[in-house]
């Protein structure tokens, strides 16, 4: 199985195949690639280059997870007496223009939470079908589509213990930008994008107004005073795909923080470096390849 | 957790929630949504006949200069101070204002509704009342709405459905008929009715039933415009007949 994680410029490229001792990797690579304008047109030809494919026979399978800046990532609150089909009909009529109906793939996600929020995810069908096509040019079967960090929440559950009920997958992003996922008892309750200046600035938030209030102030609590005082979470599973890990190192003390280093577990790099250890944190989006394997 | 895949159909990927509108019975009043939705189709259906069938340039052509020919005329007297649209536009407004109309409705919807509070004063007419289920808020906001335009409004506060409605009124103070008449015409009528004249009030214990009753009788003999009324619920054991007090003076 060949998979694919793009995470700004990089790409993360796994192949691992199943063994009696759980997915066992066969090769891994970090490539750079560059690739919004062309809408991953033959995105595969550059790729392929820096691989072995000769091992890549065992399998034909791959998977792709792409930046969050390939899509667009929306919500809107409805009212349940409504209904959700007759809302969804009612957004796309009277809230998306022709154009984007025309040329982008809608996804609603409803988070079942107190406001009713449904998230709104759409990928631009010319970039989803170059990707397709660029597969199938390489005899490759497409098997999962996903976008970063919802992808290395499939992560989550090889590093949480089953009395957690409440987590927050976490993100440090480039630029002092970091992502967040919300979850209770399994289901994702918010989603969360924030910037740090002086203070914490909410660029986006998906979910129940009082948990973004709540989020935002354990982003200051943390990035500023080094400390969690948030009861409503019992962990924080914490990743980055960029390279300096100065914040990283600086916060993980905090007991509540697990760091998810998927890379380091299956290719067994064990170094007392952390820099060298953390070097493989990028492989976690990789985990949407992992889904409905016993790891 | 839901599972991200954009290799799935697009759509709604939790279906596993049914709508709340798929649980709700059917009700009488449900029907009449229905039929609404089936009238808003149809008239949607005849604009979709009308566009199709208007795709001829000359017909585009006399509807734009007709209505452009309207704009002008329009604007001209409007310049020329012959007539205020405003003006025009509110006291239309203002003779949809029929009480007897409001009644009705409240009589219709008399079993959905709970009244907190109603006042007639020398300024306004005011009544609240809250909407027992929620499925018939939006339904009872719109009828009422179909004849009040924005003096109706509507609130979600702690899961109660309010509705208020808030209309000009005016009371006449020159008139014969008082408390004295009142009083005897309401005996005569009803002589079971429990009343009191108490000190220039009028003070009667009634059910929303003969509440409405009450004011219909006020509005039949015309002299609804003649007193000052206040009205609120009493509050009473649960789930029994809910009781009100009323106080004309």
């Amino acid at each position: 199985m060949l998979s694919l994680a793009q995470s700004s410029d990089y790409l993360f490229c796994l192949e691992w195949t199943s063994s009696d001792t759980g997915p066992k990797v066969l090769q891994y690579r970090k490539v750079k690639y560059k690739n919004p304008e062309s809408y991953y047109h033959n995105f595969l030809d550059n790729v392929l280059k820096n691989l072995d494919i000769s091992s890549l026979n065992t399998s034909n399978s791959i998977s792709l997870s792409i930046d969050i800046s390939n899509i667009i990532i929306s919500s809107f609150n409805y009212d349940s007496h409504i209904g959700l089909n007759d809302y969804v009909k009612w957004y796309k009529e009277e809230i998306l223009n022709p154009y984007l109906i025309e040329n982008f793939d809608y996804y609603f996600y409803p988070l079942n939470n107190i406001d009713n929020t449904v998230m709104v995810i759409a990928i631009n069908k010319k970039t989803k079908n170059n990707i397709k096509t660029s597969c199938a040019k390489h005899k490759l079967n497409l098997t999962n589509l996903n976008i970063d960090l919802f992808s290395a929440a499939a992560a989550i559950n090889i590093y949480k213990k089953k009395n957690i009920q409440n987590y927050f997958l976490w993100k440090i992003g480039k630029n002092n930008y970091h992502y967040g996922l919300y979850y209770e008892g399994n289901e994702m309750k918010h989603f969360i994008k924030v910037r740090k200046t002086k203070k914490i600035d909410c660029i986006q938030s998906i979910g129940d107004n009082i948990k973004k209030n709540e989020l935002v102030e354990l982003f200051e609590n943390i990035l500023f005073k080094n400390k969690i005082n948030a009861t409503f979470i019992d962990k924080i599973f914490l990743y980055q795909s960029k390279t300096g890990f100065g914040l990283m190192k600086k916060i993980l003390k905090n007991k509540k923080i697990v760091v998810m280093d998927i890379g380091s577990k299956f290719i067994n790099k064990k170094s007392n470096n952390k820099d060298i250890q953390f070097s493989l944190l990028g492989f976690n989006e990789n985990c949407n390849s992992l889904r409905g394997i016993d790891v | 957790m839901f599972d991200i895949n954009l290799l799935d159909t697009p759509g709604i990927k939790d279906s596993s929630k049914k709508s709340h509108n798929d649980e709700i019975l059917e009700k009488p009043i449900r029907k009449e949504l229905n039929q609404r939705k089936e009238n808003l189709k149809q008239t949607s259906e005849i604009g979709i006949l009308f566009h199709a069938s208007s795709n001829n340039g000359w017909k585009i052509l006399v509807v734009a200069l007709l209505l452009l020919a309207g704009v002008i005329v329009g604007y001209s007297l409007y310049k020329n101070n012959y007539m205020k649209l405003d003006s025009i536009f509110l006291n239309q407004r203002k003779d949809n204002y029929s009480f007897e109309k409001i009644l009705d409705k409240l009589e219709k919807y008399n079993n959905e509704i709970s009244f907190n509070y109603i006042n007639i004063s020398d300024s306004q007419l005011f009544i609240q009342f809250s909407v027992i289920e929620f499925d018939l808020f939006y339904i009872i906001l719109d009828d009422f709405s179909s004849i009040l335009y924005d003096n109706v409004k509507a609130y979600r506060i702690n899961n109660s459905s309010i509705i208020d409605i808030s209309i000009p009124w005016k009371i006449n103070e020159n008139n014969n008929f008082d408390l004295n008449l009142l009083d005897k015409e309401l005996s005569d009528v009803n002589p079971e009715l429990k009343k009191e004249l108490y000190k220039d009030k009028l003070i009667i214990l009634t059910d929303s039933s003969d509440l409405l009753k009450f004011l219909k009788f006020l509005l039949e003999i015309n002299v609804i415009k003649n007193f000052h009324i206040d009205i609120e619920s009493i509050k009473s054991v649960p789930n029994t007949m809910e009781l009100y007090k009323l106080i004309v003076y």
